[in-house]
């Protein structure tokens, strides 16, 4: 089992012949700090998501992180991008914008559509027709659900 | 430190998500409903052959499985990529024949 099969871990040589790289060289470069990892091993969106309800690690969660892997590579789009820092917010708002491209979910269209909203607009926002609405699925319920309130303030 | 953490949660909320959407996406396009043209990378549109284009795709698409029951073994990935591969090196080779 690999358990840490990612985009970021294959690496091409020169040749373009795909090599999996080792975890243990991603922590040398300090890379867990603009990365989201899980306390356990893997990495958000790439884990099995029987792992993460039974932690419970098999071969069948090495295909589901091949099948993440490949999915990316074939639409040429990455899904899963995690090098998001908080203090960077313009590019925070592009690439969230950018996760939620393939949805036709009104309500993620919601999310993406207010993340790319200054503060002072969105506050006039509110008086819109829309407004509120949308305010309450794309900013209250993620909140709700990430059970605090205090990252408004620095969008 | 309190805050990091928030926006941290906050992510992983918005990767599972995006990532669900994603793979909606991915099964609409197999199963038909909705056109390649939605999903496939724009720079490898007109370098593909597309029936081996979908059969990678289906194969991803079930390694997606959220039952781990329902996927795969990496010995039907490989042959089922293997046979893709196959049929797109006899395809271009019929190509690059006819046109000299």
């Amino acid at each position: 089992m690999i358990s840490l099969l990612q985009l970021t871990n294959i690496l091409l040589t020169e040749d373009k012949v795909p090599k999996l790289a080792d975890f243990g060289l991603a922590k040398m470069l300090e890379m867990e700090e603009t990365k989201v990892f899980t306390d356990v091993r893997g990495t958000i969106g790439y884990m099995d998501p029987e792992y993460i309800t039974h932690s419970k690690l098999t071969c069948a969660s090495d295909i589901y992180s091949f099948g993440v892997v490949a999915l990316q590579l074939l639409s040429g789009r990455k899904v899963i991008e995690l090098d998001i820092v908080a203090r960077d917010s313009l590019t925070k708002k592009v690439k969230i914008y950018d996760l939620l491209y393939f949805s036709d979910d009104i309500y993620a269209k919601h999310v993406a559509m207010i993340l790319q909203l200054q503060k002072h607009e969105l506050f006039f926002f509110m008086f819109t027709e829309q407004g509120p609405v949308m305010f309450i699925y794309g900013i209250m319920i993620p909140c709700i659900i990430s059970s605090h309130f205090l990252f408004i303030l620095n969008i | 430190m309190h805050y990091q953490l928030t926006f941290s949660i906050y992510i992983k909320y918005l990767t599972i998500l995006s990532f669900h959407f994603f793979y909606l996406k991915a099964k609409d396009v197999v199963s038909g409903k909705k056109p390649l043209e939605e999903f496939i990378d724009p720079r490898v549109r007109d370098d593909v052959v597309i029936e081996d284009f979908v059969l990678i795709l289906k194969i991803a698409v079930l390694c997606v499985a959220s039952s781990s029951v329902g996927r795969p073994t990496i010995k039907d990935v490989f042959e089922e990529m293997d046979k893709a591969l196959r049929n797109t090196t006899i395809k271009v080779q019929i190509l690059s024949s006819t046109i000299a």
